[in-house]
């Protein structure tokens, strides 16, 4: 037998879990804040459908070249050696995101995250199609008849266009958008480029189209760690209970203060316009993506009724339990330091970047083979990668025994992209040998600019006969 | 409950949530762990190694991503399973 309190519990939690979700269908809003975002869609959008189109000296510019592993950026070519300067990439996108959430929340989540950006386009054709929420909430009830089903139809029909769009978008990034269009055309697109077309436009289509915040509610690992970031003088978006309360319809003309009723006129339009189907007033909850929706019909609505606008607003708990906010406190100047100092040093680092690569590999099939003349040989494979936009010639240098002889040393003109494998031996005589294992130092140089050259080391292995 | 038990009641969470809770950070992990591996690897020596010579870059990165995926989603949903208190479990098996 279980208490009643813990039955309660059960109930409560099965109800909370299989409470069946119901379709949100927000209404549409006008305001700065949706400007806003109006410009992050327009300004990411178009980065992304366009970016792949630009073309840098007869080649696309921004060009992830996975079958020839080579990341063309704007005329820098990065290879998958370069990895480094992804992680560092990654670290700064990190560093960026906890800045920006300590000081305004969920910044990332209301205008920038490809969630929120095409669920946004997505709802635009929806609203264009179906119209706004009063009429979606009408359709939604109707019982399917030929003018329902042609309503359907046609925005998924739109919905799927744009998505299989964004896929084919996507691929474009890994292969050459151009020559992908022509094989889309003449039906000679290999299977894999169709399976990550169809792929990415079905993540879109589902995403954007069917899950929307419950992407943000279930699946988003940023949402369930952001409260950590959070401190009181975050600024976040937020109801003023003090104002507000005690909410209540009224009319216009009414002196509600002597009336006894707060600002909130329980219009419940911040409830209508929430994406993810929350109300605001009952404070700040895990769902809230920032998306200041609320803001933008609340002051409309205050506007209307001649009281002061930022009943909902972005504040900090700080600011409404009447103490001063700090926006420069130790933990933002810490965060912008070390987000400065690493974006200046990729900066530094990249410009700086030595397009040349060399690896060593010892032949491991022998540890030493004596040569004819009494003198100890390894094999090592060289491996020399020209990163560089132009070709070269290039000189070796190894050091690191008396008198080591180089054998099948040729001197080559490496083209830019190119990888030239060299397999040389080293010969030596034993007496200079201090060690079973000694350390050789291949030192490589471009021929005609000596700034490009990179130091190797690598063992040589051989008997001691002293 | 007064009512018959929830049939599902033994569940932690919704079948939509623990789909996403499945195949969502197993994608993630998937993602990151193949690139990294196809960044150390060239499909194209491993193809040597593996004896595989019509092994296309793109085929491999693609079969790299669909393997890990496989294997990442198969310990989340192990972890799914393991998830569920015990005595949930016997719940289950009394009705």
């Amino acid at each position: 037998m279980s208490s009643p309190s813990q039955q309660q519990q059960t109930e409560f939690v099965v109800e909370e879990f299989y409470k069946k979700r119901e379709k949100i269908q927000p209404r549409k809003v006008k305001g700065l804040f949706a400007k806003l975002r109006i410009l992050g869609v327009a300004l990411l959008l178009g980065l992304y459908y366009f970016l792949p189109w630009i073309n840098l000296n007869g080649s696309q510019a921004v060009l992830l070249d996975l079958p020839a592993r080579k990341f063309h950026f704007f005329g820098i070519t990065f290879w998958p050696q370069d990895f480094f300067y992804l992680a560092v990439l990654l670290i700064i996108a990190a560093l960026a995101l906890f800045f920006f959430t300590t000081l305004a929340g969920r910044l990332w989540c209301g205008y920038a995250c490809p969630q929120t950006v095409w669920t946004e386009v997505f709802m635009w054709i929806e609203h264009y199609v179906e119209g706004d929420r009063p009429q979606r909430l009408k359709l939604d009830k109707a019982p399917m008849t030929a003018r329902k089903f042609r309503i359907r139809g046609t925005k998924h029909a739109i919905w799927v266009t744009f998505s299989l769009w964004t896929g084919f978008t996507f691929v474009g990034f890994f292969t050459p958008i151009r020559e992908l269009g022509f094989s889309l055309a003449d039906f000679s697109l290999g299977p894999w480029e169709w399976f990550w077309i169809l792929f990415y436009s079905f993540a879109t289509y589902g995403n954007a189209g069917w899950m929307r915040e419950q992407v943000c509610t279930y699946m988003c690992p940023y949402a369930r760690f952001q409260s950590a970031m959070f401190d009181k003088d975050t600024l976040i978006i937020s109801y003023d209970t003090e104002r507000g309360e005690p909410r209540g319809k009224r009319k216009r003309k009414l002196d509600y203060k002597s009336a006894g009723l707060g600002s909130c006129v329980d219009c419940t339009m911040c409830v209508q316009v929430c994406p993810t189907g929350i109300d605001i007033r009952d404070g700040l909850q895990y769902q809230c993506i920032g998306c200041a929706a609320c803001i933008d019909v609340c002051d409309d609505v205050m506007e209307r009724m001649g009281y002061e606008k930022g009943l909902i607003r972005y504040t900090t708990e700080n600011t409404l339990e009447g103490k001063q906010t700090h926006i420069l406190r130790p933990r933002m100047i810490l965060y912008a330091l070390v987000l400065t100092g690493m974006i200046i040093g990729l900066g530094v680092s990249i410009a700086t970047r030595i397009p040349l690569e060399l690896n060593i590999i010892r032949d491991r099939n022998a540890l030493y083979r004596e040569a004819s003349n009494g003198l100890v040989e390894n094999i090592y494979t060289l491996k020399v990668i020209n990163m560089d936009e132009q070709s070269h010639h290039y000189s070796l240098d190894i050091s690191g025994i008396q008198g080591l002889e180089v054998i099948g040393l040729k001197d080559e003109e490496i083209q830019s992209g190119e990888v030239k494998e060299m397999i040389i031996s080293i010969r030596v005589d034993p007496i200079e040998l201090k060690s079973t294992s000694t350390e050789l130092l291949f030192h490589i140089e471009a021929v005609d600019n000596p700034d490009i050259q990179q130091d190797q080391k690598a063992r040589f292995l051989g008997p001691l006969v002293n | 409950m007064n009512s018959a038990v929830d049939p599902k009641s033994y569940e932690t969470v919704g079948r939509c949530q623990t789909v996403a809770a499945i195949l969502w950070p197993s994608f993630l992990v998937a993602g990151i762990a193949n690139s990294m591996f196809w960044v150390m690897v060239d499909p194209h020596d491993f193809g040597l190694i593996a004896g595989i010579s019509e092994l296309s870059r793109i085929g491999a990165y693609s079969v790299g991503f669909l393997l890990s995926w496989a294997a990442t989603a198969l310990s989340s949903f192990v972890t799914i399973r393991f998830c569920k208190p015990c005595n949930q479990l016997n719940q289950k098996s009394a009705q």
